[in-house]
């Protein structure tokens, strides 16, 4: 009698117990995958139809109007579920990787509008004064792009372009407006001390590019991976034409091909910038060249993306970053000791056009970081003026 | 007039009319009636020999055959620079293609990647733009009425849902 009464206890409690855990985990918010979050914002956003003012008040080409004012009013809900995407860890966006290039990507274009309604945010922090606000909403938007990041080359190139903005916005508006205050940079520079412990990277993306080229190289995929991949046109009647008389030999010929060539270009983008821009130029060019002589290069030419304007952006963005960076210990020295440093201090970021450390120089309404070497991309020296508020 | 004096009388008209004496030229006369095109041969004279030499371009074009020669060979050049250059350096365009394709396509990797090599991440964002046009937001409002009243409009919708 006793056991029955006790194995009653039991399942009462245990059945009390699923009911909280699952009960718990059904009214959970925020959830744990930022994705669904930024897909709800996705779906309620609907851009302004007053085109691109959002963007050029972003970018303080002009002043907040009524308009600006009452549209970021009206998308407050919309904001705080991508600000709230922002503050998750983990995000999966759900894609099928077993499906090699021809994965479906999330809707870009809308992250982009997100982008810029965050910005704008922004910005209207900032006019109002709280630019630790601003500074947040700019964090919050460096955390959409590695969000962003996953592994297909082009969600690597929507988070760059992001982040770009964002350092761009930094740079020419917000560091140079903002008075120097110790805690706010402070704050500011443990902020990216955190990101610096798991780098914004490429990395991911060219691994992924090796083995999602290594599963499209297969009979079945490959006729429809030329067929988005190239542009209509003789080249591409060509590819077709030797994949219909292809055997299984020449697609595994192929995928060798492709895989050497891919461990050349994961190579190549841990070179010096000098030696790994040519090089990524000589391997956009190798597969072209050799595709009327030697047919396990085929392949490679249908897949292989345009390698070194990927690295451009790359070091481009990494050079700004530095740059945000070495310019925030230039503030933080101003606002401990009312003025700007003689000399950059020691242990900040370098430039990866050249591996050293910025040339600084003071300049009337602030100062200069230049870089020691000329972008082979612009043939110019690269620099980024920051202006201090007195 | 007998026969012999008329010939003698149509010889003078002729010689008068077409002027068969050798013709002398008058430089003086004709540096004042045409004075720049006088100032045109001193200036081909001072450019000096080289100048006059025959143009090698000029000789070749004369003849109709080697017009069309070299005509024939410009064609062929561009027709096989073209063939074999990538498909990305024959447009560059953030433009979507106007080639039919799902929006399913038209958001895979690949095919994004291929909107970057010809447009940048403009053309990816184009490209994804016009992939999810037909979804477009959700609507501002939907009330319970509404539903009900798209469930209860055709009993095909009914049937459809099972409701």
């Amino acid at each position: 009698m006793k056991t029955i009464k006790s194995r009653k206890t039991v399942t009462a409690i245990f059945a009390v117990l699923v009911l909280l855990v699952s009960a718990s985990s059904a009214f959970a918010y925020p959830p744990d995958n930022a994705a669904v979050l930024y897909y709800k914002a996705f779906m309620l956003y609907e851009p302004p139809e007053f085109g691109p003012m959002l963007w050029d008040y972003w970018k303080s080409n002009i002043k907040s109007n009524e308009k600006i004012e009452e549209f970021l009013k009206k998308n407050r809900r919309v904001i705080d579920i991508a600000l709230d995407a922002t503050r998750i860890d983990h995000c999966d966006w759900g894609l099928d990787y077993s499906q090699g290039t021809e994965v479906l990507l999330p809707p870009h274009h809308k992250a982009r509008q997100i982008f810029a309604l965050l910005a704008a945010e922004a910005r209207m922090q900032a006019d109002r004064g709280d630019y630790r606000k601003a500074l947040g909403r700019c964090i919050s938007i460096y955390r959409m792009a590695r969000h962003l990041n996953e592994r297909p080359i082009v969600c690597y190139l929507v988070g760059t372009a992001i982040n770009a903005s964002t350092h761009k916005y930094l740079t020419a508006q917000l560091l140079s407006e903002m008075p120097q205050d110790i805690d706010t940079l402070t704050w500011l520079r443990d902020e990216f001390a955190k990101f610096d412990k798991q780098p914004y990277s490429v990395k991911p993306a060219l691994r992924w590019k090796c083995e999602a080229g290594i599963i499209s190289m297969s009979p079945e995929r490959i006729g429809n991976v030329v067929l988005s991949g190239l542009d209509d046109g003789d080249f591409k009647e060509k590819i077709l034409q030797r994949i219909a008389t292809a055997d299984e030999q020449f697609f595994e010929r192929n995928r060798i091909y492709w895989n050497q060539y891919m461990a050349d270009v994961i190579s190549a983008f841990d070179l010096p910038y000098p030696q790994a821009y040519s090089m990524l130029q000589w391997l956009d060019e190798k597969p072209s060249k050799e595709f009327g002589e030697n047919p396990d290069a085929t392949l490679t030419v249908a897949c292989a993306p345009p390698w070194q304007r990927i690295y451009v952006q790359h070091v481009r963005l990494e050079a700004k970053s530095n740059a945000i960076r070495t310019a925030v210990e230039v503030y933080l020295t101003k606002a401990a000791t009312g003025r700007l440093p003689k000399s950059l201090p020691a242990g900040v970021a370098s430039d990866p056009y050249t591996g050293k450390s910025f040339q600084y120089a003071k300049t009337a309404d602030g100062f200069v970081l230049r870089g020691q070497a000329k972008n082979l991309d612009k043939v110019t020296f690269h620099q980024y003026e920051f202006k201090v508020k007195e | 007039m007998n026969k012999q004096s008329k010939e003698k009388r149509l010889d003078e008209l002729i010689s008068q009319t077409i002027n068969t004496e050798k013709l002398q030229f008058d430089d003086e006369k004709w540096r004042q009636k045409y004075p720049d095109e006088f100032q045109t041969l001193l200036w081909r004279a001072a450019k000096g020999d080289s100048a006059r030499q025959p143009n090698i371009l000029k000789v070749i074009l004369k003849s109709l055959l080697a017009k069309l020669a070299a005509a024939a060979v410009i064609i062929v050049a561009i027709g096989f620079f073209i063939v074999h250059q990538r498909p990305s350096e024959q447009a560059d365009t953030t433009t979507v293609p106007k080639v039919t394709k799902s929006p399913v396509e038209m958001v895979t990797a690949i095919s994004l990647e291929r909107a970057f090599r010809r447009g940048g991440i403009e053309a990816v964002e184009k490209q994804c733009e016009q992939a999810f046009k037909p979804i477009g937001p959700w609507p501002r409002s939907l009330s319970v009425e509404q539903i009900l009243a798209e469930f209860n409009a055709n009993g095909k919708s009914t049937e459809r849902t099972g409701l």
